[in-house]
């Protein structure tokens, strides 16, 4: 006779009702005590005045410290930053790591040395690559990259991080050499599962290979596209670590991001409330983002 | 992949197997920088840094490696990352596939209410939250602890939807049959289910692990000493360690990433087959 | 070793649709009914029913005296044989054939000697420490019916476990199964679309059409004394040629639609739309003009099959399917292979006995009298 097997299917009798609760409440506990609570308390906290250390009794500001953050000429840059870093990142990761599926899908000699090559640096954690991406930032004409541009003519020694121009580019660049391998990957495998018919019909229609680029691959990697465009995008805008390393928000304000802004008003100063009043905004972002996402991805379900 | 093959001859036309592997060997430079500064001495890595020298090392020397064991706590800090990192990618093997098969499988009153928290929960990122977590972790006593940086982030929403996508596929006859045989449902999964859902295992251990391996703010906000420090703080904080010793740097840097590189050049295969499948779902 | 018996099932989804109405059926014990019947007519949910992989919404499902339709699947002490075997791909053949007997604690000793008892039954022996992955069809088709029989169960249930195995190897394995079911004696419920299997497995066959039981009956009273014009239709390769006939003279005469024929019916018919139909190798080709043709046509094809020969004619006659369009509905006669064939575009008469005809009302039911009391 067979333990309490319930029909799980269509009834539940025994401790088949059971299993169910078993399987899904240490998963649901975690979430809610470590997701779901913090993120109720930080929208709670934005209402308040709450500063840790300080004398005054907390107490309900309703929408004060969002007009704060608002009206703060900081926090606007902040969110001007993301979106300069996000606007230049998504396209041209998305771009290269395109390039360099489609480049690693073929079958030629050097396949797998370029896959891995273009790969491993995912794999180097951030605060690795900023730390090592300093040494190449270097001022002055001893550093690698400006005797690289010595040696093209193309540039005189600059101070990279230290430029108010160039210290987003500087972390874009190296943000981009981290993250463009796992995109690729998840490329390369909707590159891989594209059927060949598709390609032979077309070419026996004529079209030549960018013909075929734009009229069979492209389609066919909508959804993975999407995929990696909303992850990207998603990834960009929580932009910390390399801020934190290299150039600490400046110079001038012209790296911050929302989330050091955030992090440096809880840890160096306190204000707590202030803090998650800019955390619910960057998840308000980060919604419209991944809404924006889902839709396009469901747009696209239909078609394909 | 001779489908691949015809199909790159196709896609690219004439573009010479030379010029992707030229841009490959491009992209790798970074890297034979670094390893080149953490074979030389400290005093050459900047003076050379800025003509051919910087690629190479004339005389190479473990010299900074050395020195890196000498000046930190190095064996510790990889300890602590290996330590988290199973902790996280482990804990959440278990309870994630567990919580997707159910949702993805059983019928139980609150399905649709857990499915939607799940959703919901996925936009959330770590960013958002950190602040009043660090708060909520601290009454807890978590500071400076492994638990700390662990147990948050056991229960990953994107896992659970990842392995619920997938456990929506599965074979249901297998489960049907086991179902006839006597099995309950936990038994099911424990016996049939999960020997049988490699793909979906080996995906989420990689994004997993590719994302917790790396986690910097998390740590900074908590850790405190090398104690329970993980390798990304391990390696900012060095960096800010009088004296600046760039060899040295380079070299710890080196070491924190040498591991994981090996490792995925040897599976490399079933690394790049473990991530595929995470986009193409979704 | 048990009957079986279905009264007043039904299964009715969340979308309204019937996939079972109201299915009364009865097992005998040792019995070997085959449910047959289209893609969607509700056989393989029957079955499921009987499983308890899905519970009915209204009726009773007995296995010998006991009521099962309330109890879970692991209890009702039946066993399945899934159309993709089901194995599981991770343990040896023992381990699946252990499997059942794991689950319901079965101590060591036992499973292991009827892990043995079966396997010799079933010549599985040197096959024992095999993944399924590694076997051919054949072989896991046995494994699956060896971890079936491992529990002793009081009903078999088959959810068209030939289909997946090639033409050659499905005959063989067809009649395996038949002399295995013979041998042990336990009630088995046989899922099958193919007539073939139908009517050579099945002590007897169960018709269904649409969640409704057409007509049960041995293989012999389907094929001679089809209850509808479904079962009529679907029973038989090639299709019956089903043909529609008013009646005249007060029932007395039949006149075919169409071709303006008249026949003599056995016994006075009802008025209004009829169905007349023959089997192929009840009809003959002869010439036009001959006064007892039952209609007119032109050979459209001839297929040649060897021992017997099928002509296709386009004929005058009006199909009982008002949906196929005259000039494309064919009538399809079967010849011996001795004659010679007649020629595409050959002007032929179509001949046919009285006797031979199946009659059907308007609503397709049958006008011949029951073999049985019931059916």
């Amino acid at each position: 006779m067979a333990a309490g097997a319930g029909r799980w299917g269509d009834r539940t009798t025994g401790s088949a009702r059971v299993a169910p609760l078993l399987m899904t409440a240490p998963a649901l506990a975690g979430l809610l005590v470590f997701v779901g609570l913090p993120f109720v308390l930080a929208i709670g906290f934005s209402f308040t005045n709450l500063r840790l250390g300080s004398p005054l009794p907390l107490e309900w500001v309703g929408l004060d410290q969002y007009a704060r953050i608002l009206g703060s000429a900081t926090f606007r840059r902040a969110l001007i930053n993301n979106a300069y870093f996000a606007a230049v990142i998504v396209p041209v990761q998305t771009c290269l790591a395109l390039a360099a599926a489609v480049a690693v899908n073929g079958d030629h000699r050097g396949r797998s040395f370029a896959r891995a090559a273009f790969f491993i640096p995912a794999l180097f954690p951030m605060a690795m690559v900023g730390v090592a991406w300093e040494l190449i930032y270097a001022p002055g004409p001893e550093g690698p990259l400006n005797a690289l541009g010595a040696a093209l003519g193309a540039w005189a020694p600059r101070d990279f991080l230290r430029d108010p121009v160039l210290a987003m580019p500087s972390l874009m660049v190296l943000s981009v050499w981290q993250g463009m391998g796992l995109q690729m990957v998840i490329l390369l495998a909707g590159l891989q599962s594209i059927p060949e018919d598709l390609y032979e019909s077309a070419r026996l229609d004529g079209a030549g290979p960018w013909s075929r680029f734009f009229h069979v691959t492209l389609p066919q990697l909508r959804n993975p596209l999407v995929f990696v465009v909303v992850v990207t995008a998603l990834l960009a805008f929580r932009l910390f670590d390399q801020v934190q390393i290299l150039t600490r928000g400046g110079p001038a304000d012209a790296t911050t991001t929302v989330m050091y802004q955030a992090v440096t008003a809880a840890f160096t100063r306190q204000q707590v409330a202030l803090a998650s009043a800019m955390s619910v905004v960057f998840f308000v972002v980060v919604v419209a983002i991944t809404a924006l996402g889902r839709r396009a991805f469901r747009q696209e379900q239909g078609v394909a | 992949m001779s489908s691949g093959r015809l199909r790159a001859r196709r896609l690219l036309g004439g573009l010479p197997a030379v010029v992707i592997t030229a841009a490959a060997v491009l992209w790798l430079l970074p890297i034979v920088f670094i390893l080149a500064a953490s074979l030389k001495p400290d005093s050459l890595v900047l003076a050379e840094a800025s003509g051919w020298r910087a690629l190479w090392p004339g005389r190479p020397s473990l010299q900074n490696y050395a020195d890196v064991l000498d000046r930190t706590a190095f064996g510790r800090i990889f300890l602590n990352s290996v330590i988290i990192n199973i902790g996280i990618v482990g804990g959440g093997l278990v309870v994630n596939s567990m919580a997707g098969y159910a949702l993805a499988r059983l019928r139980f009153r609150g399905r649709a209410l857990v499915l939607g928290i799940v959703l919901v929960l996925l936009v959330v990122p770590l960013e958002a939250i950190a602040v009043p977590l660090f708060y909520q972790v601290t009454v807890l006593g978590g500071r400076d602890t492994y638990w700390a940086q662990i147990l948050p982030f056991v229960a990953n929403a994107f896992s659970i939807y990842l392995f619920y996508s997938f456990f929506l596929g599965f074979p249901k006859e297998l489960e049907e049959a086991a179902r006839i045989d006597g099995a309950g449902p936990l038994r099911t999964f424990v016996e049939i289910v999960v020997p049988n859902s490699g793909p979906a295992f080996a995906s989420v251990t990689i994004v997993t692990f590719l994302l917790s391996w790396g986690l910097y703010l998390w740590p900074l906000m908590i850790t405190s000493s090398t104690h329970v420090r993980p390798l990304p703080l391990g390696i900012a904080v060095f960096r800010t360690l009088p004296p600046l010793q760039w060899g040295d740097i380079m070299a710890f840097a080196v070491m924190m990433v040498a591991p994981g590189v090996l490792l995925f050049l040897v599976l490399q295969r079933w690394f790049v087959a473990g991530i595929a499948t995470v986009g193409v779902k979704r | 070793m048990s009957t079986i018996a279905f009264r007043g099932v039904h299964k009715v989804y969340a979308d309204g649709t019937h996939a079972v109405d109201g299915l009364d059926l009865e097992l005998a014990q040792g019995e070997l009914l085959v449910l047959l019947g289209p893609s969607g007519c509700g056989k393989t949910t029957v079955l499921r029913l009987l499983a308890g992989l899905e519970s009915p919404t209204r009726g009773e499902i007995f296995v010998g005296e006991r009521r099962i339709d309330e109890l879970p699947a692991a209890e009702r002490d039946v066993a399945m044989i899934f159309q993709s075997y089901a194995l599981y791909p991770h343990k040896s053949v023992r381990q699946n054939l252990a499997f059942p007997l794991k689950m319901r604690r079965a101590p060591r000793p036992v499973r292991e000697q009827r892990v043995r008892e079966v396997a010799d039954l079933l010549d599985l022996g040197p096959l024992l420490d095999k993944r399924p992955g590694q076997l051919s069809g054949g072989q896991q088709q046995r494994v699956a019916i060896g971890r079936a029989l491992v529990r002793e169960p009081a009903a078999f249930l088959m959810d068209e476990p030939l289909s997946n195995l090639d033409a050659q190897l499905r005959t063989r394995i067809r009649s395996e199964l038949a002399a295995l079911q013979r041998r042990l004696g336990i009630t088995t419920l046989f899922v099958t679309h193919d007539q073939t299997e139908a009517m050579t497995l099945g002590h007897r066959v169960a018709v269904l059409n649409q969640g409704r039981l057409q007509q049960v009956g041995t293989p012999e009273e389907l094929y001679r004394r089809p209850a509808n014009v479904f079962v009529a239709g679907f029973v038989g390769q090639p299709a019956m040629n089903l043909l529609t006939a008013s009646a005249e003279d007060d029932g007395a005469r039949l006149r075919l639609s169409g071709s303006g024929a008249v026949v003599a019916p056995p016994s006075p018919v009802p008025s209004g739309r009829l169905c007349v139909g023959w089997r192929p190798e009840a009809l003959r080709l002869g010439a036009p003009e001959d006064a007892a043709a039952l209609g007119t046509g032109t050979v459209r094809v001839v297929e040649s099959l060897g021992p017997e020969r099928l002509i296709h004619v386009g004929s005058d006659l009006s199909p009982w399917d008002a949906a196929v369009p005259s000039d494309r509905a064919s009538v399809i006669v079967r010849t011996g292979g001795d004659e010679p064939p007649p020629r595409v575009d050959d002007r032929v008469g179509l001949l046919g006995r009285a006797e031979d005809a199946h009659l059907f009302d308007a609503d397709g039911r049958s006008l011949a009298p029951p073999i049985r009391p019931g059916g």
